[in-house]
């Protein structure tokens, strides 16, 4: 399990989160949700271990990430943050071979075998010899996608669960890309993965997360399934805005309609 | 980490690199060996053979005593320096660029230089009277070499100290560091030229250009081997700094070292281009340009753009010198000038070039 404990952390005596407990569970999608400045990305790079909360704990299996070779948690959790930009034209095919680095015993030929899988999973394998700088958008979140993919892909000798943390995966794709990319994080967790995705899409974080976690204002609001999560209520008090909500007769899911609140 | 990488090639790459490597190691010998034998004196190839043949010991006669005074007193150390130089500034930039993610980037930018130079100056205008008080500070004639390489590396320091946070470099910080400490040693330099005298003004100015005329044997064997060094030790770090490229955050998610990986560099380049400043003063654009050539030419893995850019910078700073003793022979120009003349250009050729490949 892949954990934050009462981490809490501030930045020029601006608290930026406050006493937050998040678990990332093997063979479960997490979504974080919340308004702009919520803090969601910072928990997600403490639970990365890029940053140390100033209180609390961040653990991988019990073991503080501080404590981890790099090299071993590069190999167990992978992050695709917001926007990565390239500062000189490396091919896709190289782009996403950098996310099999830190598998030097896998061998050649098993890593490039990976990494046009990787490619094939987000629809881009056409691209492979491609200039990653002359790519739009989003055919470059999706590579990056097909990078950290890469980085934790299956392997039947491997008998620790890996984890994948997703900052905001589907900003700025078209829909059929959004949907395709977060079936395959829950496909992920199906086979076993722990996956944290941070979305702004309500009905696409209702529709595919297992649980659902509220932030506001640097802490966890609510976490719970997104039956649970979602009322009318809980949403104006996170969000803001007023909605309806209902279920959606073939996911089952809740559904949401949103407008802004009336003053 | 680096041989996972080199096993991920795909095809064509593995082909192409060792041939543009070999090919350019041949070209540079090719311009060595032209570079010998042009002068106030010509030496013609066959005496070359001769001469360097004798000094090995494969053939018995050697040229006459004049060209073999020449060749191995004056020439052979000076194109030594000059490739060894020449090596330092092309490696040094391409890890650099790589380092700040930033085409731009080059030691002269990042401060290094002019913290070397201002060393160098300092000793220039109160070396002979420092030396008059304390005579054991001329160390042997090192003495200004000594200055500029404490020079180069205060700045360095400086550069760390400032941009350094929570044990953190940032790399942005580090740049406008860099142009601060530009600003700060152009300003120094200034005020010691007004300061000087005649004779010191011209050493300052004459040394501040850029020369390898003042190659001896004793600076080669300075300069040889942190050449190699250096070469090396970037070149191991080929492959991480190609992670790198994704940023910073992306390449410590990847398992990368980046704190480690970015002091061991900057340290590194701090010393070998301290080391070149102190003997050959300031030879610029051979750092910015030559990753830039390799870049255009054989893509942007650092495996190719590292070694191929030292290659590629000694070429250039053999062939440079001797362009700059044989132009107005028998005087000479600074080479530094000649580099600069003809590599501003030849990069604003690039930045055009680039912009309609890219529109």
């Amino acid at each position: 399990m892949l954990e934050i404990t009462a981490a809490s952390l501030s930045r020029a005596n601006r608290r930026i989160v406050h006493d937050v407990n998040l678990a990332v569970r093997p063979g479960s999608l997490l979504v974080l949700i919340g308004p702009n400045g919520a803090g969601k990305s910072t928990a997600l790079r403490l639970l990365s271990g890029e940053l140390e909360s100033d209180e609390g704990s961040a653990c991988l299996d019990g073991l503080a990430l501080g404590h981890w070779h790099r090299e071993a948690l590069a190999r167990r959790r992978a992050v695709l943050s917001q926007r990565v930009t390239l500062a000189f034209g490396f091919s896709v095919f190289d782009v996403v071979a950098m996310g099999r680095s830190p598998h030097p015993e896998c061998g050649g030929a098993a890593n490039r075998w990976i990494v046009r899988a990787a490619l094939a999973a987000v629809d881009m394998l056409p691209f492979a010899a491609r200039d990653y700088q002359t790519l739009s958008g989003g055919e470059q979140q999706r590579v990056q996608l097909a990078r950290v993919l890469a980085q934790i892909w299956p392997d039947e000798r491997r008998t620790s669960p890996c984890y994948l943390l997703l900052d905001e995966p589907v900003t700025g794709l078209d829909p059929a890309h959004q949907h395709a990319i977060i079936s395959h994080a829950q496909c992920r967790a199906r086979q076993g993965c722990g996956v944290l995705a941070v979305l702004h899409d309500l009905n696409l974080a209702s529709q595919y997360a297992d649980r659902v976690a509220i932030m506001r204002d640097g802490q966890i609001f609510h976490q719970g399934t997104p039956e649970e999560a979602f009322t009318a209520e809980r949403i104006h008090a996170a969000f803001g805005v007023s909605s309806e909500i209902s279920v959606h007769p073939r996911t089952h899911r809740p559904q949401l309609v949103m407008w802004a609140q009336q003053a | 980490m680096t041989l996972a990488l080199a096993r991920l090639q795909t095809g064509w790459q593995a082909h192409v690199h060792p041939l543009m490597l070999g090919g350019l190691a041949a070209a540079l010998l090719l311009v060595m060996g032209v570079a010998l034998c042009v002068g106030p004196m010509p030496i013609d190839g066959a005496a070359l053979l001769k001469l360097l043949g004798h000094k090995l010991g494969f053939v018995a006669a050697g040229a006459s005593p004049v060209q073999d005074a020449v060749m191995f007193s004056i020439r052979l150390p000076r194109v030594l320096l000059a490739a060894a130089v020449g090596a330092i500034l092309g490696a040094s930039g391409s890890a650099l660029q790589g380092l700040f993610r930033n085409p731009l980037a080059d030691p002269a930018l990042l401060g290094v230089s002019s913290g070397a130079a201002l060393g160098a100056a300092v000793w220039i205008v109160f070396g002979t009277a420092l030396t008059a008080l304390l005579p054991w500070l001329a160390l042997g004639g090192y003495a200004r070499a000594v200055a500029a390489f404490a020079g180069g590396v205060a700045a360095t320091f400086v550069i760390f100290r400032l941009s350094g946070r929570q044990g953190r470099t940032s790399v942005a910080t580090l740049l406008l560091a860099g142009i601060a400490i530009n600003a700060l040693g152009g300003a120094a330099l200034g005020l010691l030229t007004y300061l000087s005298s005649d004779r010191e003004l011209r050493d300052l100015t004459y040394w501040l250009l850029g020369s390898f005329g003042g190659a001896t044997w004793h600076a080669c064997w300075l300069l040889l081997p942190a050449a190699v060094v250096l070469c090396v030790v970037f070149s191991r770090h080929a492959g991480v700094l190609n992670i790198f490229m994704l940023g910073e955050n992306e390449a410590h998610y990847l398992g990368v070292h980046v704190q480690r990986l970015k002091t061991v560099l900057v340290l590194v380049v701090a010393l070998g281009v301290g080391l070149s400043v102190a003997f050959t003063g300031m030879i610029s654009f051979i750092g910015l340009v030559t990753p830039h050539l390799l870049r255009l030419s054989g893509g942007p893995d650092h495996r190719l753009v590292i070694p191929g850019a030292a290659l590629l910078g000694a070429l250039l700073c053999v062939g440079a010198d001797a362009i700059a003793r044989t132009l107005v022979s028998p005087a000479e120009l600074p080479v530094g000038i000649l580099t600069a003349l003809i590599g501003a250009p030849f990069f604003m050729w690039l930045l055009v070039r680039q912009r309609r490949l890219e529109f």
